[in-house]
């Protein structure tokens, strides 16, 4: 084995114990914004693949907490606009207190825009500012204020008509 | 429904659903950690001179 391929695979070792920390905190993202236990983990283990292959990982750690935020919530993304939501409507949540009223609100969740469902996920699940929510999304600031409001008012429009 | 009303029911619903937790990483065992804390270390200290060998008679 060369030097360079042994470096290589040093790297991607520390790269993959890396991820590995942070999987609790990207398996709960990913399950708030698609709203499925199962699609959660299948979106955490595409986005760690494509975190592994990344060319420029960064080496800071809150750069390393932002760029596995934003693949976790972009992969998330990928699933809600690619893979037919309305197919796998909210059966697969964990058990909950209130599953009834859980299973509801993810129906409702489940038929907002994917750009609406994010942005809620990530305000309001994940209590992130409207910067954090900026630079996870690569968005200016005045775009989160109104695709928030659209959000929610797209959710109370679904909620009531219920 | 109002948007305090609306807000506190979704931050309620995503508190609720969570995935189930994993085993937290025991952060002393990571060797990336070790091997960082390795590499560091001989620099915080200062090199000690090794003392030259009395020559032999």
């Amino acid at each position: 084995m060369t030097y360079n391929q042994t470096l290589n695979q040093s790297i991607l070792g520390d790269r993959a114990e890396i991820l590995e920390c942070h999987r609790s905190e990207s398996l709960r993202l990913a399950l708030r914004i698609t709203g499925n236990a199962t699609v959660a983990e299948d979106v955490v283990q595409s986005a760690f693949l494509r975190l592994l292959q990344a060319p420029n990982f960064p080496v800071l750690i809150p750069e390393i907490i932002r760029y596995i935020r934003r693949t976790v919530t972009n992969c998330s993304i990928d699933h809600l606009r690619y893979q037919n939501p309305h197919a796998e409507l909210s059966e697969n949540l964990p058990n909950t207190e209130n599953p009834q009223l859980d299973l509801e609100i993810n129906q409702a969740l489940s038929q907002l825009a994917p750009d609406h469902r994010v942005i809620l996920a990530l305000h309001l699940g994940e209590g992130y500012s409207y910067r954090e929510i900026a630079d996870t999304l690569s968005i200016p600031m005045g775009t989160v204020a109104s695709r928030l409001n659209q959000a929610r008012s797209e959710f109370k429009k679904l909620w009531e008509a219920k | 429904m109002t948007d305090r009303q609306l807000n506190a029911l979704l931050a309620d619903h995503y508190d609720r659903i969570n995935h189930p937790p994993q085993p937290e990483p025991d952060f002393n065992l990571i060797p990336a950690l070790n091997k960082l804390k390795s590499q560091i270390s001989p620099c915080l200290k200062p090199i000690a001179r090794r003392k030259k060998p009395e020559p032999q008679p």
